[in-house]
């Protein structure tokens, strides 16, 4: 496996554990659900922030991220991509 | 007027070239679709398969210009009045030739990626092959030979590969993928029997083979349309 198509893996397990808990999760929600070391999860959050995938909100003092279109769609797009890649099986 | 080099009923050339047409597209929306998901996933197999279905796109367009040249001849005079050191013939000839040479060189690819062959000398040598099956001679104007190693590349490597697939994935798409590879294997198997048993089977052939190539175009819309 390329080590790109792994960080999009990545990319999409975050997205899709923000969409699962209804499009908002706790930093340790997401912490746990995507499964990363709490620097690797920050670096990445950071990059979803920069394009636009995710927003950092705060629910009364708790510090939380949402979703954005641009996330949803990123996990439509992956979806896609995987299933055209699957049915092919290379 | 140009001699045929293909044994097949002669009202049948325009609508032939119509499914040349369409094949010709959707192959190139595959090629185009599977070049997405190499700069999406870094996937270097998606890479080789665009390369495959470029290939046959390619293919499909030499086929729609060689029966250009007998449909209509102010075609092949157009490109006469640029270069004119061509004939008729040989733009006819030469476009069947790249033909069966693209088309078979897409589907050697899909059958290095489904043998994961990564040896570029063992690719070398299934190009000559491919080269070899491409130019052998045509006998009482049948592709017997291009068929029949289309269906042998399909039959023993593509399809096999591609039913395992099926049944690991168990996904609608990757069933019309086999089914489409499916088809196109029955395809190339009645353009074997052309000499043998007449030009129905030609338009059988020919027919079966569009069908396939819109399986897979089914397949790209359904996952287009998929939210």
């Amino acid at each position: 496996m390329s080590e790109r198509r792994d960080k999009l893996r990545v990319i999409f397990d975050m997205l899709n554990s923000i969409q699962e808990k209804g499009g908002r999760i706790k930093p340790t929600h997401l912490l746990y659900k995507s499964n990363l070391s709490h620097s690797k999860m920050q670096e990445y959050l950071k990059e979803l922030i920069s394009r636009d995938m995710v927003e950092e909100d705060f629910d009364k003092t708790n510090k939380v991220y949402t979703i954005t279109k641009n996330g949803i769609k990123f996990i439509n797009d992956y979806k896609k991509v995987k299933e055209f890649a699957d049915s092919f099986g290379f | 007027m140009i001699n045929d080099l293909i044994l097949r009923p002669g009202w049948f050339i325009g609508t032939e070239s119509l499914f040349d047409i369409i094949s010709m597209f959707i192959t190139f929306f595959i090629f185009l679709y599977s070049y997405k998901v190499y700069k999406l996933a870094s996937n270097k197999n998606y890479f080789y398969l665009s390369v495959g279905f470029f290939s046959i796109s390619l293919g499909f367009l030499f086929k729609v210009i060689s029966n250009s040249v007998i449909l209509y001849p102010q075609f092949s005079d157009l490109i006469l009045n640029v270069l004119s050191f061509l004939r008729p013939t040989y733009i006819y000839t030469a476009s069947l030739l790249l033909y069966s040479f693209l088309v078979l060189t897409g589907y050697l690819i899909i059958v290095c990626l489904t043998l994961k062959i990564k040896s570029n000398k063992i690719r070398l040598l299934l190009m000559l092959l491919v080269l070899l099956a491409s130019i052998l001679p045509r006998q009482e104007r049948t592709f017997t030979f291009f068929h029949f190693f289309a269906f042998l590349l399909l039959s023993v490597y593509i399809v096999p590969y591609m039913h395992k697939n099926y049944k690991k994935q168990k996904t609608n798409s990757s069933f019309l993928v086999f089914l489409s590879f499916l088809l196109l294997t029955i395809a190339n198997f009645a353009l074997i029997g052309v000499s043998s048993y007449g030009i129905t089977f030609y338009i059988i052939g020919q027919s079966i083979s569009l069908l396939a190539y819109i399986i897979l175009l089914i397949n790209l819309i359904a996952l287009g349309l998929r939210k």
